[in-house]
């Protein structure tokens, strides 16, 4: 069982609060008052910027929402046989923790971010959280450019702290649950990924929700990815769509690194996110996949960023979405490279599936390419759900809601090929769900 | 399988297509269907399966009784009706494989189907298509040569068996070993239980299957039925023959 404190968000004096009378770590506090104080600076993003200019949020009121820090046991869990590690949350609650005996014998650590921290002095566990995370934390925070990410790390209520030693390799993935509940929550969580040399692991993060209740939820990723590493880490998030979404993510690379993101939308009546890759090692490598599905009236702004800062790297952006009812997505991916990057291999790729009037796809590529003797371009395209094609289906018996779902299916099917296998169905499942949930909402209206 | 069709008008956008077709089939018949271009026959089949982009104005379609004009296409189809596209769609992502399971699924009900036969059949099938078994993994339709096309529009027939077949032009753009296969194929299906109506325009494939009855459609109406001996006629007089034969003025002709 857990309990919950629930205290209402009202402005800085909230947060004060909430840093005070948090029992943590003086680096991790003095994280959330810098992040605080930039917070109180700052004015929250409006259109005026670029990145948001089409994800207008004056009109919320973030005061409406309550802060939560809740505490209970932690309680053994099963690790499914699949899973080096099982890391799950109940809301900012760490219901349960387990790590593969092979893996945390080599030294990996998957965990609890805050509750690591917290540890007693002289804990092995919490001196390296401390090292790596909070190394990366003060980096991250450093990079922040907007309100809500000076937000989020004032307030992280809750996250995961995963560490691969030097030259461990870990085959089977790492699971991350986020269990979301309760109404109108702020729930701020946090993964902070240090992968040292030649290691390798699939991290594998879900977000999902128990009930309806609006949440509002601002998320945070940081990666660090050393010589030689390869990673992959893989998100889906599929909150109820009355909530609203932000995530802002970055991955850096060392030497000969290799990093694939790939992430999938599904909830929020607004979902507002950014991956920034830095490529500063030469040789390195990344693959930034996404796939997205807004339906009703959602309104998904995703923004990706390849930023090459060594010779010789190499990187792939693939974002792919379909947008249904009423939704609409927006899509802005920069590749920059900087005057040293000779030799940069670059690309994005944005599609779009329009699956009626009244849905909308954005797409806005930009190259910002500093130096010559480079490959870097972009391509993005923009269609419709074609009526000869469901015509050609219904024709062989497929019902309307088949034909459709058999389109997506197609649509998506070189995105969720590039999915880790396990996963794959899942979001077959997933997509498949949703236009079923569509057809019924259509035929209730009728 | 009886198909009625009566005083079936119809329009696309404002432009009347079909001006009052009347014609009968049933199971047991092949049927040829010619006449020259632009004069319809393509949207009587796609009328018959309720295209979206055309409108019926007037008339009716019986099959076995019911009017399928009230229909969904889907529900059309579910009666046994089939339609060999003239210009088949390229369907990205979706595999032959994949795209036939669920079509046999649909057509014999999710409890007789048995997937090892299936794909036993959708083998043999392919052999008997002159076909690679790597088009079983392949998008439908995409990439494929003309006569690939048509030859998998054959092989969707004879593996969802239907009661009644619209061929459109399937036999053009095909060599003639590929429209041997796909004669062959049509051939195959050949039963008291099967009935077919063959558009085309060439002599040549009717030679292969021997229809029972050859109509000829001019300006969106059947101007004439009758036996082999019309495709023959029509082969050696053209269209021309038709029209001072049906008495059809000149002018208001859409003949190229
Ligand atoms: N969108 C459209 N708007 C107006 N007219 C159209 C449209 N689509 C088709 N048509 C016309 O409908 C007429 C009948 O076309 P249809 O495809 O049925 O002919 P067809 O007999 O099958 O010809 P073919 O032998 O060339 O296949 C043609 O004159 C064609 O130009
Ligand atoms: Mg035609």
């Amino acid at each position: 069982m857990s309990t919950a404190e629930v205290k209402r968000y009202e402005g800085t004096g909230a947060i004060e609060d909430y840093i005070r009378d948090r029992s943590e770590p003086e680096w991790m506090r003095n994280i959330r008052k810098e992040a605080m104080n930039r917070f109180v600076a700052d004015p929250w993003p409006t259109t005026e910027v670029e990145e948001w200019r089409r994800t207008d949020i004056s009109s919320y009121d973030f005061d409406e929402y309550s802060f939560s820090s809740e505490s209970g046991e932690l309680a053994s869990i099963d690790l499914p046989d699949d899973a080096a590690a099982l890391v799950r949350f109940s809301g900012s609650h760490c219901s349960g923790a387990a790590v593969q005996q092979s893996a945390a014998e080599k030294g990996v650590v998957v965990t609890g971010l805050v509750e690591a921290a917290g540890g007693h002095a002289g804990d092995e566990v919490a001196e390296l959280v401390k090292k790596k995370a909070g190394s990366l934390m003060r980096e991250g925070l450093a990079r922040a450019d907007n309100r809500i990410q000076t937000w989020h790390y004032s307030t992280i209520t809750h996250g995961v702290f995963i560490y691969l030693p030097k030259g461990v390799v870990v085959e089977d993935p790492i699971y991350i649950d986020f269990q979301e509940n309760g109404d109108g929550r702020l729930t701020v969580p946090h993964v902070v990924l240090f992968a040292e040399q030649e290691s390798s692991a699939m991290i594998v993060q879900t977000t999902s929700d128990s009930g309806d209740g609006e949440i509002l939820y601002n998320e945070g990723t940081d990666c660090y990815i050393d010589a030689a590493a390869d990673v992959r880490f893989m998100s889906i998030q599929n909150l109820n769509i009355d909530s609203t979404v932000f995530s802002f993510g970055a991955g850096s690379l060392q030497r000969d690194g290799s990093f694939q993101h790939y992430v999938c939308n599904f909830g929020g009546m607004l979902a507002k996110s950014r991956f920034d890759c830095t490529l500063d090692g030469p040789g390195s490598l990344v693959r930034l996949n996404g796939l997205y599905f807004p339906y009703q009236d959602q309104q998904m702004d995703m923004r990706t960023v390849q930023h090459h800062r060594a010779p010789h790297a190499e990187s792939r952006t693939y974002y792919k979405g379909a947008v249904r009812d009423e939704a609409h997505s927006i899509y802005q991916g920069l590749i920059e490279v900087a005057p040293n990057a000779t030799q940069t291999d670059a690309y994005l790729t944005n599609k779009n599936l329009i699956m009626n009037d009244g849905a909308r796809a954005d797409s806005i590529p930009t190259l910002q390419i500093n130096t010559d003797d480079v490959s870097c371009s972009h391509g993005s395209s923009t269609g419709k759900l074609e009526p000869l094609h469901l015509f050609y289906l219904q024709a062989r018996g497929y019902s309307r809601v088949e034909a459709e779902e058999t389109l997506l299916m197609g649509f998506f099917d070189d995105i969720i090929d590039k999915a880790p296998e396990r996963i794959q169905d899942e979001l077959r499942q997933l997509v498949s769900h949703r236009v079923h949930e569509a057809h019924e909402a259509e035929e209730d209206d009728e | 399988m009886k198909i009625e069709i009566k005083g079936l008008k119809a329009k696309i956008e404002d432009t009347a297509i079909l001006n009052g077709v009347d014609l009968t089939m049933q199971s047991g018949e092949i049927h040829a269907l010619m006449g020259p271009n632009g004069s319809g026959k393509s949207t009587l089949s796609n009328v018959v399966f309720g295209h979206p982009l055309y409108e019926v104005t007037g008339g009716e379609i019986h099959v076995d009784g019911t009017n399928i004009l009230e229909l969904e296409t889907h529900e059309r189809s579910r009666l046994g009706l089939f339609m060999a596209f003239q210009y088949p769609v390229e369907i990205p992502g979706v595999t032959v494989g994949r795209f036939l399971k669920r079509a046999a699924e649909i057509r014999f009900g999710e409890e007789n189907f048995n997937a090892t036969s299936f794909i036993k059949e959708l083998r043999e099938m392919l052999d008997l298509m002159k076909m690679d078994r790597n088009f079983i993994n392949r998008y439908l339709n995409e990439g494929f040569s003309g006569g690939e096309k048509k030859r998998m529009e054959v092989l969707q027939m004879l593996m969802l068996k239907p009661t009644f077949a619209i061929l459109d032009e399937t036999d053009s753009g095909l060599d003639i070993d590929a429209l041997k296969i796909v004669a062959d194929g049509v051939n195959r299906m050949r039963d008291p239980d099967f009935g077919s109506l063959i558009i085309t325009h060439y002599q040549r494939i009717l030679d292969h299957i021997r229809p029972d009855f050859v109509h000829i459609m001019y300006e969106g109406k059947i101007v004439s039925s009758g036996g082999h001996e019309l495709v023959e006629s029509l082969e050696a007089n053209g269209y021309d023959w038709v029209r001072s034969q049906y008495g059809i003025a000149e002018e208001g002709n859409n003949e190229q």
